[in-house]
């Protein structure tokens, strides 16, 4: 149900977001906010959609939140984080500066100084795109790793458009790609980490594979991706959690906590697990502080639901060349 | 360096980084996928072990390209002859 409410959502911000975008941006922003709030007072049984939501997160954490307080603040957000940076296209750039506050600037510029790269630590909490659109207004060389976010800014999208040996293209990843194309993927974000960049990786991507690890997020064991420790284990990068919370102003709380190294073998059989759900770990802590910024974490169907990926896909054999040289 | 020994060096950066090859025989003809169970990231950590044991780097581009221990080979071949010319 979760899922085709979003639907309705996408519908609806296609409609009113040509309007919303010429509007003063406090106002906008206010304007998505009673959107928010009147999906509870008008869409039948969405009130205890929320209430139930938040008040099973709140049991399966452990926390005494007001579950009509959180689910009304959650409600309000709901089309605020849907919309992204969307209203930021066509501000002026010290205005847009204004509208972010920012900790830990020191241990991004610590973790740079490494040398190695940064494992931009993301997420799918808060604002987490305008972590990204920070990042580049403020002339940091970074990369997106993942999914092509959708519904991005005219500025996002050119940053993004970036070809060649660190360019962004080859970084998009589907889930539906084969092992060659993933592979090429991950290779291009090797390299750059390798030439002392910021690679953006999420720490919360439900993912089947071989190498995928059972974790505990939110009282839900589900299936993570170990993508983001493979690959600060095979660089050396520094790895660097961030969050960016939204407030009821539209303004930005971004904040970069301090980076810690994963060793090589991390990448052996089994130790990864360890560190998806340390990463998993510092994302929870920020849920039990501000619940009201988990989007849809509360929404999460359980891992027999939800997309999978399907098995890495295996080319058909066509033997190449005949050759006797073996090795055992 | 000879066919044989670049084999055998492949063969070992397989082995290196991925534990369940250690007792499968490797040829120049086995696919990296299908044969040896080699994932995405298990590709990449060999180009990266190659990489970093010749001194060399592979086109991003090729990458993508990847199937038989012999492509590996022949990208061996073409970056340690132009860095020997």
């Amino acid at each position: 149900m979760w899922q085709r409410w979003m639907i309705v959502h996408k519908v609806v911000l296609q409609v009113v977001l040509p309007v919303l975008s010429r509007l003063p941006y406090r106002f906008s922003q206010w304007f998505l906010s009673v959107m928010g709030r009147l999906d509870l007072l008008v869409v039948p049984h969405q009130t205890s959609l929320y209430e139930r939501a938040v008040a099973d997160g709140a049991r399966r954490l452990g926390c005494s939140w007001n579950v009509r307080e959180v689910s009304r603040a959650l409600a309000r957000q709901t089309y605020r984080w849907r919309i992204r940076d969307l209203l930021l296209d066509d501000r002026p750039e010290a205005w847009v500066a204004a509208q972010f506050r920012v900790s830990g600037r020191d241990h991004l510029e610590a973790a740079l100084a490494g040398g190695k790269g940064v494992v931009l630590l993301a997420n799918h909490f808060g604002s987490h795109v305008l972590m990204t659109h920070w990042l580049f207004r403020n002339g940091y060389p970074l990369r997106w790793f993942g999914e092509k976010p959708r519904n991005i800014s005219r500025y996002l999208t050119q940053q993004f458009a970036t070809d060649g040996e660190l360019g962004q293209a080859e970084l998009f990843v589907s889930r539906k790609a084969g092992t060659a194309e993933l592979a090429s993927s991950i290779y291009h974000a090797s390299r750059v980490l390798r030439a002392g960049m910021i690679l953006k990786v999420a720490c919360d991507v439900r993912w089947q594979d071989a190498k995928a690890v059972t974790a505990t997020f939110l009282g839900h064991t589900e299936s993570f991706s170990t993508t983001w420790v493979t690959m600060a284990a095979m660089t050396g990068a520094a790895v660097l959690p961030a969050f960016c919370r939204m407030g009821e102003d539209g303004t930005f709380d971004l904040e970069f906590l301090p980076s810690f190294q994963v060793p090589t073998e991390a990448r052996r059989d089994g130790q990864a697990a360890d560190w998806v759900r340390r990463g998993l770990g510092v994302l929870e802590s920020q849920v039990r502080s501000y619940p009201e910024q988990s989007n849809d974490y509360f929404f999460w169907e359980s891992s027999g639901d939800h997309e999978k990926r399907p098995p890495e896909l295996k080319a058909p054999h066509s033997p190449k060349r005949q050759s006797t040289m073996a090795v055992r | 360096m000879g066919e044989a020994k670049l084999l055998e060096e492949i063969a070992n950066a397989i082995r290196a980084e991925v534990e369940r090859t250690k007792n499968v025989i490797i040829t120049a003809d086995s696919r990296l996928v299908e044969d040896l169970d080699l994932d995405s990231i298990d590709i990449v950590a060999v180009t990266i072990r190659l990489e970093d044991r010749f001194h060399v780097t592979i086109d991003v581009q090729k990458v993508k390209e990847l199937r038989y221990v012999s492509d590996l080979m022949d990208q061996m071949t073409n970056l340690l002859g132009k860095s020997a010319a």
